[in-house]
């Protein structure tokens, strides 16, 4: 039955390839070979798509979004016509080649060759019947796009709430929901946050977010907006633009992780911002960081939500002052009835904390291990939490010689204060100590002019986030600058003098020699 | 003319490492554009130039007529307009390359790192210690089942390691992002291709925090192993990484 | 007074029976020459060192196989026990000290003084222990050819050499006392192992005193008979012999900090000095060492004498000391061209010991230090190849060479260009993406060994190539024999084949296993010895009875050239500075390697910006006192020639 099935597939893919060959793709589509892929897919793909491509692979468990059931057929990301329920060859070969950004599907282009791919493509597309007998579905029309302007913009914001976007997307396209969502599957799932281009899945071309508003995501909540279809939320071709002229001006690259830029720049300043949203804040230039799940002790996470935290930092001769960012699609406090509606498994509070080691005169020959240090290199840190809803949010410093032995420090001592707010979809928390405290032993002592390392910790309380289940950033850097002073004047200005001055003398001795 | 000889060298050479070496790079490696970067740039140039002058003047006459016409611009009585507008120009430029050096920056520290640890002789994991110049891998020597045990592995690997160590097995999984250093590449020649296994063993099991005290720092993220996984399951892994990326572990030769 | 007396007496006794007296300064000679040879004799690692088995043998115990006393500890320590036991005294164990048992004086920072004090000590140990060696050697010629200046040249050698055995030991003798000061259980446990060479040390530098004083005040007074001279010369021996002695005995120290031996776990002294000292870098450190000594002596009188050519107006010293200069030139490099292979040697060795200690040592926080090195070699060579091309100068026939030293020029840069580009680049962010990861395609391989190797052996060969035609300027070969007209071509194919075969292999070793491709240097390195060594021959061969073509000037030379040796001696002194504190540091935090820790507060590596700058000013301060050295000479004649007029 078995090979039946197979010739059958790989007829029917030679036919469906020879017919596109022979209309509008390139020759290589026409050699997907289902045995070459076979043989690809049973070295690189199974481990996460499962041998039979039932998304059941030995790493299937441990990705959120869960790997693509190639036994069910249902593809979310295609640029098929919206009367097609399946996705074209292209769209596969474009998700093997290019892999999908935020996700574990990385892009296979690095160490396999078009054939290759395109006989991949041959290959998952006979792990279905979804596609026996049927030709390679035409793409999709691209009607002319309405240039973007303020006024589509405008509009494209008005569709976005006539037709109920920010119930899942948020007011300002941060993703924070206001419904529990997940996968027809029953897996979890967060929408989109528009405001990062860089992390969808299926590309941020504007025919790309065209393609996903037309046809929606299968499998997802994500509904296809197609005037052909039937249902809420139709748009038509020209109000789709609209959307997604607007979903494109959402876009905000402060959030997006520089490349090559590690370190958390400390400003100096007479004074220091009284709380996190302070406008002094604007003067200082934030760095972003990629936060990643801690998984190598202790309790593990695997499905982590929030991506990367943007860091400020000013200090003055007494104290400094750090200004922490994220985006969160979930404000979570305990004992908060939207928030235990939202979350995912036992509702905790949010959370950030930052580590530098203690010592920070000995560090040329090591830094602390950064998952809390060790015994012979401790380190410092300050935790701020939203709290629940009685007692609100708290704050505390501690250092520790590895994960779970802390030794709490007297915050007060050190003029801790920690304050966050939360505001559509974004955390803002910000840290001030004294530079030195007391307390030798526990806090770091924090110079300006030094590079310090340090590092970072969130939790997302609504996406199970509690204790040793976080995201957490290695080891980077931070440099409280301190002020340049009259040294940035001075020096040059004294270079200039001794130059001009020696040219001079130069030139008087040597015409005296003459 | 004979004397601009050497400039016009120094000017080629400086062309060439500016376009060329891209160049080069980006036949060798399309996408790229390897440019020299400006620390090496910089020592690069200043001794092209140290050797043009010293070509211009070893003899007398190379020097004089290189000299020459500087010490007639510094001496000379009639061109006093030029020489204070020369002298000036050099005084501006030596504040700007000071201004340069002075003026505040955010640029990230340098860090130099140990990259290849030596092995000790012996290690400490599960509470047990181990020879690793006599450890062997215990599934190595069963070849009929070595398939068996490969895709054990791979399961160990995808549920522990490719979030950092990656998919292609390049260091590049969904989460090296947030690592420097990158994670190890297996894939490259460099790493377990040049190692023994029981060297790859004492590498996974006891982590960034069991490389030696001596020859610091390491900067390795790699975490303790034992604590999270097995001994076989450590040995396992060890055969997919092989398996996998086709290296063959060194084999050390007999030690006399 | 009386001292010169007495000697001058014994001298005038010699000088009646000048048979006898000849004969006496031969038998001193010889024995001598055994008492070197026994120094010299462990570098072919067999068990015949002289002095070494002496003192084992002291040691009332049988002399340790160098194995056993390392592979069986426990046997040795029982024995030794025993031995102990009559004695009444225990050998001390390593102690596990703490912060406290390190005396804090004024607030000082102890590594830093000790530091400073050490390295100056170690410039000036290494510039009186290296001229003695090429004085002697010049002494010797000066007597076989007759020849009265290479006497005189000698004798200002040592004269310039002399304050500077009164500041090596001034600064040795703070050494030691900053050592006990800041360091008391580390030299106590030192002592306890090294207690008797250290009296055999104390002796020998007497030894080495009296011979210093005898062959440099009895230098005019010894020249006045060949028996005298011979005996003269014997002294010269003296002195070089017993400043061997110092400084091999001092090089176990070191060694022994860094490759300790001889001692049992609890680092416990096992009663055999001669495996204490006998380490396994001990060789390799003595070779490295008393190479570089000869090399470092002769960059320094080159600098000396550019010092004297710069200050002199006198037409006839300017000759002079520009012949100086170029004989200290050349011994400068004639030290330098086998001092990488001593310093492979060493590094193999470490390797071999510890393969820790060796991956420190290139890999990690200290490689940027062979970058430096590789820097200030690379300006060692500049400076050399262009006081070769000024040398030219001394002769009008020369002129016809001067089109070569531009591609010259060129072909020694770009050597020297791919000889410093590092293997690890350093590049911001913007770099990075545009390059497209931490290797680049196209400068990375110049950074591996494989391009190293080949850019040092052709700057070698470029600099024996300017050196070739400075040899060659001012002869034309004579006759019609088979060298006088075939010897041109054949060098010139030599070289040809030389720089083909050398750069094939660079090339080649790209496509081959790393460990066939270290290999490959040796090859490499001896096509380079072989061109030195046979184009020295075919051209003597060529210019056999060969005629000048024009006037040989000595003295002229633009002062330029003589800031090239400047610049010799001064990026000599620096990469001894920064080659030393890396061979030091690579203990990291012990006192003792593996065996005795350092838990002073400064045991920790310092940054490498740190350590440049602190071996930077060490540099600055040794500089300043080397000038006020040349000046001492000057003033000292200056006083003398006012005493002389006012008489």
């Amino acid at each position: 039955m078995r090979s039946t099935k197979g010739i059958m597939t790989v007829a029917a893919a030679v036919a469906l390839a020879v017919y596109f060959a022979a209309l509008t793709g390139p020759a290589i589509a026409a050699a997907g070979d289902v045995k070459n892929g076979e043989t690809v897919y049973m070295k690189k793909c199974w481990w996460c798509h499962g041998k039979e491509g039932e998304a059941d692979g030995p790493g299937a468990d441990f990705m959120i979004p869960p790997p693509r059931n190639f036994a069910d057929g249902v593809y979310k990301y295609r640029s098929s016509a919206p009367d097609s329920d399946l996705p074209r060859d292209e769209d596969l070969f474009r998700m093997i080649s290019d892999g999908m950004p935020g996700t574990s599907m990385p892009a296979w282009s690095k160490v396999l060759d078009e054939k290759q791919r395109w006989d991949l493509v041959a290959y998952i597309k006979s792990l279905t019947d979804m596609f026996e007998d049927m030709e390679n579905p035409p793409e999709m029309a691209y009607p002319s796009p309405a240039p973007s302007s303020p006024d589509s913009i405008a509009k494209g914001k008005q569709l976005f709430k006539d037709a109920k976007c920010f119930e899942c997307h948020g007011e300002g396209g941060k993703g924070n929901t206001i419904k529990k969502l997940k996968e027809e599957s029953g897996a979890k799932l967060w929408p989109r946050n528009l405001t990062q281009p860089w992390t969808f899945r299926g590309g941020n071309d504007p025919k790309d977010i065209y393609a996903r508003i037309t046809s929606g995501i299968p499998n997802t909540p994500m509904p296809a907006h197609a005037a052909e279809k039937t249902g809420a939320g139709k748009l038509s071709v020209e109000d789709r633009w609209h959307v997604v002229n607007y979903v494109m001006s959402l876009a905000d690259s402060r959030m997006e992780v520089k490349e090559g830029e590690i370190v958390v720049k400390g400003v100096y300043r007479e004074t220091l911002p009284t709380d996190e949203n302070d406008p002094a804040w604007d003067i200082a230039e934030g760095t972003t960081f990629f936060l990643v799940p801690q998984i190598i002790q202790d309790e593990r996470i695997y499905d982590p939500s929030n991506n990367g935290i943007l860091v400020k930092s000013t200090f003055t001769d007494k104290e400094v002052a750090f200004l922490l960012e994220w985006d969160d699609r979930t404000r979570s406090v305990k004992g908060d009835p939207t928030s235990a509606m939202l979350a995912w498994g036992a509702l905790g509070s949010d959370g950030v904390a930052i580590q530098t080691p203690l010592d920070l005169d000995n560090l040329a020959s090591g830094k602390p291990y950064f998952g809390h240090g060790d015994a012979s290199r401790p380190v410092s840190m300050m935790y701020w939490n939203s709290g629940d809803v009685e007692k609100g949010q708290s704050g505390s410093m501690f250092s520790t010689i590895g994960s779970g032995k802390k030794d709490v420090s007297d915050a007060a001592a050190a003029g801790f204060v920690s304050t966050g707010s939360y505001k559509d979809g974004t955390w803002k928390v910000m840290m001030r100590r004294n530079l030195v405290t007391d307390a030798k032993d526990k806090d770091t002592q924090f110079a300006a002019g030094k590079y310090i390392p340090i590092a970072f910790a969130n939790w997302d309380g609504s996406n199970g986030e509690i204790g040793s289940k976080h995201t957490l950033t290695t080891w980077r850097w931070l440099l409280l600058k301190p002020e340049t002073g009259s040294a940035v004047v001075m020096v040059p200005l004294m270079v200039f003098v001794l130059l001009v001055a020696g040219q001079f003398i130069f030139s008087v001795v040597g015409r005296k020699e003459d | 003319m004979k004397l601009l000889k050497p400039w016009i060298t120094v000017l080629v050479g400086y062309l060439l490492l500016k376009f060329g070496v891209p160049l080069v790079g980006s036949v060798l490696h399309p996408g790229t554009w390897p440019v020299v970067p400006t620390s090496v740039m910089k020592m690069y140039v200043f001794f092209m130039v140290a050797g043009a002058l010293l070509i211009n003047s070893f003899s007398e006459e190379g020097y004089n007529a290189s000299i020459g016409p500087v010490m007639d611009l510094y001496t000379n009585p009639a061109k006093g307009r030029l020489r204070m507008g020369v002298i000036l120009v050099v005084g501006l430029f030596g504040a700007y390359v000071a201004y340069q050096y002075v003026k505040p920056t955010f640029d990230a520290p340098v860090e130099l790192r140990s990259v290849h640890p030596a092995p000790p002789s012996a290690a400490k994991a599960w509470g047990k210690s181990y020879n690793l110049q006599t450890l062997k891998n215990p599934f190595r020597e069963d070849t009929a089942n070595l398939a068996k045990h490969s895709e054990e592995g791979g399961k160990v690997y995808y549920q522990n390691c490719y979030f950092c160590h990656g998919d292609m097995m390049l260091g590049k999984g969904p989460y090296a992002e947030g690592f420097n250093p990158m994670p190890a590449n297996f894939v490259d020649i460099g790493t377990i291709a040049q190692l023994t296994e029981s060297f790859v063993f004492w590498r996974i099991s006891t982590g960034g925090p069991g490389l030696p005290s001596e020859g610091t720092p390491w900067i390795s993220a790699m975490p303790i192993w034992h604590h999270l996984l097995s001994e076989e399951e450590v040995w396992k892994v060890i055969i997919f990484l092989y398996d996998y990326t086709g290296h063959k572990p060194r084999v050390m030769a007999e030690h006399h | 007074m009386s001292k010169l007396t007495k000697s001058a007496g014994v001298c005038d006794r010699l000088k009646e029976k000048n048979k006898g007296g000849r004969f006496l300064a031969l038998v001193g000679s010889l024995f001598l020459m055994v008492v070197l040879a026994g120094g010299l004799a462990p570098m072919s690692d067999g068990a015949g060192f002289f002095a070494g088995q002496a003192w084992a043998n002291e040691a009332a115990q049988p002399a340790h196989d160098e194995a056993s006393a390392e592979m069986a500890p426990a046997e040795g320590a029982a024995t030794e026990g025993e031995e102990a036991a009559d004695e009444g005294w225990k050998p001390m164990t390593t102690p596990a000290l703490e912060e406290k048992d390190y005396p804090r004086v004024a607030g000082v920072d102890g590594r830093l003084a000790v530091w400073i004090a050490a390295q100056l000590h170690l410039f000036f140990a290494a510039f009186v222990l290296g001229v003695p060696i090429f004085v002697w050697v010049i002494e010797l010629i000066g007597v076989l050819s007759g020849d009265k200046r290479y006497d005189h040249m000698a004798h200002e050698f040592m004269k310039v050499t002399m304050t500077g055995f009164s500041l090596a030991a001034s600064f040795g003798g703070l050494l030691s006392i900053l050592l006990v000061v800041f360091y008391p259980d580390f030299m106590a446990y030192m002592t306890s192992v090294f207690g008797k060479t250290m009296i055999i040390y104390a002796l020998m530098f007497f030894a080495e005193s009296f011979f210093v004083y005898t062959y440099y005040y009895g230098w005019d007074k010894m020249s006045s008979s060949p028996g005298l001279k011979w005996l003269h010369l014997g002294l010269g021996l003296g002195l070089n012999g017993s400043g061997m002695v110092l400084m091999v005995l001092s090089n176990s120290w070191a060694s022994f900090m860094m490759a300790p031996s001889g001692i049992g776990p609890e680092g416990q002294f096992l009663g055999d000095s001669w495996a204490a000292i006998h380490g396994k870098l001990w060789n390799p450190l003595n070779l490295h060492r008393f190479i570089a000594n000869i090399a470092y002596g002769g960059s320094l009188t080159a600098a000396y004498a550019a010092f004297k050519f710069i200050t002199t107006s006198s037409a006839e010293e300017k000759a002079h000391y520009d012949w100086m200069g170029y004989t200290s030139f050349i011994i400068a490099m004639a030290g330098l061209l086998p001092l990488p292979f001593a310093g492979y040697w060493l590094t193999k060795e470490v390797y071999d010991y510890s393969q820790q200690m060796g991956i420190t040592l290139m890999g990690g926080v200290f490689a940027w230090l062979f970058i430096l090195q590789a820097v200030l070699i690379g300006a060692i060579f500049l400076s050399a190849n262009y006081y070769l091309w000024c040398s030219l100068g001394r002769t009008e026939a020369s002129k016809r060479f001067y089109y070569i030293i531009q591609p010259l020029g060129i072909i020694i840069v770009i050597a020297f260009l791919t000889w410093f580009t590092p293997h690890t680049l350093i590049m911001n962010s913007k770099e990075l993406s545009q390059i497209g990861g931490a290797h680049h395609s196209v400068l990375g391989p110049l950074g591996v060994m494989a391009a190293k190797n080949t850019a040092v052996n052709i700057l070698i060969l470029s600099t024996f190539l300017s050196f070739q035609l400075f040899m060659r300027s001012n002869s034309r070969p004579a006759g019609d024999g088979f060298w006088a007209r075939n010897g041109l071509p054949i060098q010139i194919a030599l070289f040809t084949a030389a720089i083909v075969n050398i750069v094939f292999l660079g090339v080649y070793s790209y496509w081959i296993p790393a460990n066939i491709r270290i290999g490959l240097s040796i090859p490499q390195v001896s096509t380079t010895a072989v061109v030195c060594v046979l184009g020295i021959v075919f051209q003597t061969l060529e210019f056999r009875g060969a005629k000048d073509i024009g006037v040989f000037r000595w003295g002229h030379m633009p002062d330029r050239a003589q800031y090239a040796l400047f610049m010799l001696a001064v990026s000599f002194t620096w990469l001894m500075g920064l080659m030393g504190y890396c061979r030091s540091a690579i203990r990291q935090h012990w006192h003792v390697y593996t065996v005795f820790r350092d838990n002073s507060i400064e045991a920790f590596t310092p940054t490498l910006p740190y350590a440049a700058w602190v071996v930077t000013i060490i540099v600055m301060i040794f500089m300043a006192l080397v000038f006020f050295m040349f000046w001492m000479p000057i003033l000292a004649a200056k006083n003398k020639e006012e005493q002389e007029a006012g008489h």
